[in-house]
């Protein structure tokens, strides 16, 4: 009788020991746990800080070292979390920047138009007028439109009408260069939805530097241009 | 098993915003909208799903509500009454199955309230059995009254008048609707008011016309007041705690969770950023040079098995020349196709030669052509930063038939196996709620070639009381479904299945399954299986065609003598606006002659809650208990709760019963939900996640 429940209770704890996945080859099996390894993984590390990382300045200057290029350092606000992102990829104006773990967010002179990989995600954008002002310089009023996906995956898009200030100009310094650039504020609204981008716009219409609405979720993203 | 659904939606609910879930009004303790036990007007948001679990003395309810349309209310309800002296009773418990339907009539308005109709509990023995309608108003913020008149239980106290002659003889076996009860016999007016100082807090008090009647007399129910007290908490995640003072004498407690179903609590989800499109140069487009010889076509053909592999995507073969390009592919993971395809469009134009201009993917599963989905590469290269609709008005999607390219040589045979813990639930059996057998279930799949799978299921019991199920049932029909308790005793281990499967494409618009074997755990035979479903349809047509023999109860290999020709014709069609009907026509495992209807409300998400129900010409004394097999649906699609993209759901089909009338033979590899995500009325759908 004793034997016969150890052996009962050693068949739980080995398939227990192998993972709530199972063991096997089939993926199909693999994912149907993976959910509630998510919950399991979120529940263990609840409270937990994550182990110490790279200083940034560290990671900054090893990125600058090992690629020629451009090289932009963003931050998100409310999840506070930090990264490098490396162009990899051109298509007219719109160039994607990715991350080492598979994030990528579009700019357009600077200006982010789209994102993919961290949840809630831009999927396009026309900057229209209103990016037209931006990247001149210029005060005056204009339109910009952004989309996202609903929860049942359906896209919606905010209509922004946006007001565009330059402020004085400033000097900035980058880890590779040094320019001259106006602050240039967007005040947009959608509805009951009201953003506030604020740039840092080279005479040629490159945003060096930034703080933009990124999504509904996500709020706010900080951009720096390490390497243009 | 609601208990079950309730905990897998409290998961899921930190994410939906409190502003959301502060639309829900109150529920009460039948788990519909309501103030303690009475009713209110008020609805939840379209979609919503909710689980209510609640005690009150004696009483314990289990709820599923679900928003069907805008102001169409179901719920389905499980209840277990202790110290309850009925025949039914199993140790003094009785358990009681439900089910509510309500309408809102009127939406509230300025100076108007609200005003629904409802049926309570009104299929089959009708304990709870009620009719109503009722108005409810907000007066200044935060203050609701709400008033009605109520039939049945509540118009069983403090009546004002009677409507005719309410029958207590049932109808049938049960299980139909009591429509010769419908606001007959007494009525009486009850009431109730609400406060809310904040979104948070919520306070109650009704006038009560239910006697509790039988609660009183063969339970131990002590109504001494008509009054009833409450105080509602709401969470942040919208969920509702309440506590209730009810009839002068008893305490009542209350959780409820709401899950709104149109929502995600990661839109868009968190799957890996998709490679960027590459642009091609101008210069290279004019380059034929590599059609010379294999080398860039064999460089080709690497890659793409590489890269598509990283995009969780699986590379099966291709047709190259020089302006167009035909990828065969095989999508396991993403329940969205279009982001499938969108991905596998990316990969390809930073790999096929520069000077393809036209790509064609093919989307294969189980060795079929789903569809064919044709792309133009400049559109690709022009629309990757535009809204999806663009390309989608570039896009054509058109039957895969002869399309596909010839899968590599060296993919398949393929062999798989897992091997996983298991649970087989069985609900509602009388003398107790929910029983489960558990243990471990060896799966192991070869496919041969695309098209023919070898596939076995083994499992091995650790614990389970299914063998405990002890229902007699007084039935003239052959038990074809009955005797699960003797499977679950003597199949230890137990062969699931063992089967093998020939997938085909006989012809333009159709697609076919035979399969061969130990079909399922009671019956082996040979299956077979022709649809018909042309790309751009709403429309399909099934038809299936089995002859099964019942399978010994060890689950090995013996057969018993019991052997039956069973089919179906079949009809499915997309009726739009979220709705999906199915009907099937055909003969049943009990060699009985008849249709089963199923409506399902289908959220792009992958959600879906439905119902089904069938008739056969087996009359409702011959069927037993329930007078006609009957249930209700639930699907999860787990890439909503983690927000990766997988086509694994969890489905929970809550069946009134299980009877020998109108039972299926449960195969696998039914041809109609493999193809229909291919095709483009499901492909709109969810086309915006196209460059996601």
């Amino acid at each position: 009788m004793m034997g016969r429940r150890f052996i009962k209770f050693g068949a739980i704890a080995l398939c227990a020991s192998v993972g709530l996945s199972g063991c096997g080859n089939d993926p199909a099996n693999k994912e149907r746990f993976s959910a509630i390894q998510n919950l399991a993984t979120a529940v263990l590390n609840r409270g937990k800080k994550a182990p110490a990382e790279t200083p940034l300045e560290q990671k900054i200057a090893q990125a600058l070292a090992s690629t020629t290029a451009p090289l932009v350092l963003f931050s998100l606000e409310t999840s506070k979390s930090t990264g490098l992102l490396l162009e990899i990829e051109r298509n007219r104006d719109y160039h994607t920047y990715g991350s080492a773990d598979r994030k990528t967010i579009v700019l357009k002179r600077g200006i982010v138009t789209a994102s993919r990989g961290f949840g809630n995600d831009m999927m396009s954008s026309d900057l229209s007028t209103s990016g037209a002002l931006v990247r001149a310089r210029q005060n005056g009023t204009g339109q910009r439109k952004t989309r996202f996906l609903d929860g049942e995956d359906q896209t919606f898009t905010f209509i922004f009408n946006c007001t565009v200030s330059v402020g004085k100009s400033e000097k900035m310094e980058s880890a590779t260069f040094k320019t001259n650039v106006k602050r240039v504020t967007e005040e947009c609204a959608a509805g009951s939805r009201k953003i506030t981008n604020t740039y840092m716009v080279e005479r040629d219409g490159n945003v060096v530097a930034s703080r933009q609405w990124f999504s509904p979720m996500l709020g706010y993203v900080t951009t720096a241009q390490l390497r243009r | 098993m609601l208990a079950a659904i309730a905990t897998l939606v409290a998961f899921s609910l930190p994410n939906i915003s409190l502003a959301q879930q502060n639309r829900v009004s109150s529920f009460n303790l039948y788990g519909v909208p309501g103030l303690i036990d009475l009713p209110t007007a008020d609805l939840a948001p379209d979609g919503t799903l909710s689980t209510t679990i609640s005690k009150m003395g004696n009483n314990n309810r289990s709820t599923l509500t679900f928003q069907i349309t805008p102001r169409l209310t179901g719920s389905f309800r499980y209840a277990a009454i202790q110290n309850f002296s009925n025949p039914a009773s199993v140790n003094l418990r009785y358990y009681d199955r439900s089910f509510d339907v309500r309408y809102q009539l009127m939406r509230e308005g300025k100076y108007r309230p609200a005003v629904a109709i409802g049926l309570q509990d009104f299929i089959g023995t009708g304990l709870y059995g009620a009719e109503y309608i009722v108005a409810s108003k907000q007066l200044v913020p935060g203050l609701r009254v709400t008033g009605g008149l109520g039939w049945g239980r509540l118009g069983s106290a403090n009546s004002l008048g009677s409507t005719g002659n309410r029958p207590a003889s049932l109808l049938g076996q049960g299980g139909i609707p009591t429509y010769d009860r419908w606001f007959r016999g007494p009525y009486s007016a009850f009431g109730g008011v609400s406060y809310a100082p904040s979104s948070r807090l919520a306070f109650k008090v009704e006038y009560s016309t239910d006697a509790y009647t039988r609660e009183s007399t063969e339970g131990t129910f002590n109504r001494k007041s008509p009054w009833n007290f409450g105080v509602d908490y709401r969470l942040r995640n919208g969920g509702q705690l309440s506590a209730y003072y009810a009839y002068g004498s008893e305490v009542g407690i209350q959780m409820t969770f709401h899950t709104d179903l149109k929502s995600s609590p990661r839109p868009g989800g968190t799957d890996q950023a998709p490679v960027p499109v590459l642009v091609r140069d101008s210069a290279a487009i004019a380059d034929l040079g590599w059609t010379q010889d294999n080398t860039t076509e064999n460089s080709t053909r690497k890659a793409l098995r590489g890269a598509l592999e990283k995009e969780r995507l699986v590379y099966e073969g291709l047709e190259l020349t020089a302006k167009r390009a035909v990828l065969r592919v095989r999508n396991p993971n993403y329940r969205s196709v279009p982001q499938a395809i969108g991905r596998a469009a990316r990969v390809m134009s930073r790999i096929v030669p520069a000077s393809v201009e036209e790509f064609v993917i093919v989307p294969v599963g189980n060795g079929m052509a789903m569809s064919a989905v044709k792309m133009r590469r400049s559109d690709i290269e022009n629309l990757e930063n535009a809204p999806a609709t663009e390309m989608l008005a570039r896009t054509s999607i058109v039957e895969g038939f002869r399309l596909a390219p010839r899968a590599e040589k060296d993919l398949y045979p393929r062999f798989l196996w897992s091997l996983a813990p298991y649970v087989t639930i069985s609900a509602f059996d009388p003398s107790s709620p929910v029983r489960m057998d558990g243990g471990l279930r060896l799966q192991a799949k070869y496919q041969l070639t695309p098209n023919i799978v070898v596939s076995g299921a083994l499992t091995k019991k650790l614990f389970g009381d299914l063998t405990e199920i002890r229902r007699t049932t007084p039935s003239t029909l052959p038990k074809v479904r009955t005797d699960a308790n003797k499977y679950s005793a003597q199949g230890d281990p137990a062969i699931q299945h063992l089967t093998v499967t020939g997938y085909g494409r006989p012809g333009k618009n159709l697609y076919s399954r035979v399969t061969v074997g130990y079909l399922e755990t009671m019956y082996a035979g040979v299956s077979g299986e022709v649809l018909w479903k042309p790309v751009e349809s709403r429309l399909a047509l099934g038809l299936e065609l089995n002859y099964v023999r019942q399978r010994a109860f060890d689950q090995l290999f013996g057969l018993q003598s019991y052997g039956v020709l069973t089919g179906h014709a079949s009809a499915y069609y997309d009726l739009g606006g979220g709705f999906h009907g199915q009907v099937d026509v055909g003969r049943y495992l009990a060699g009985d002659v008849g249709a089963t209807v199923t409506l399902d409300r289908e959220f792009s998400n992958g959600w879906r809650v439905g119902a089904y129900a069938t008739f056969t010409n087996v009359d409702f004394d011959d069927f037993g208990e329930g007078s006609f097999d009957k249930g209700i649906r639930v699907t999860m699609p787990m890439s909503w709760t983690s927000g990766k993209q997988t086509r694994n759901k969890s489905e929970i089909v809550i069946q009134s019963l299980t009877r020998d009338g109108g039972a299926r033979l449960n195969v696998n590899g039914r041809l109609y939900n493999q193809v229909r995500d291919y095709h483009r009325p499901e492909m709109e759908k969810t086309w915006g996640r196209v460059w996601r």
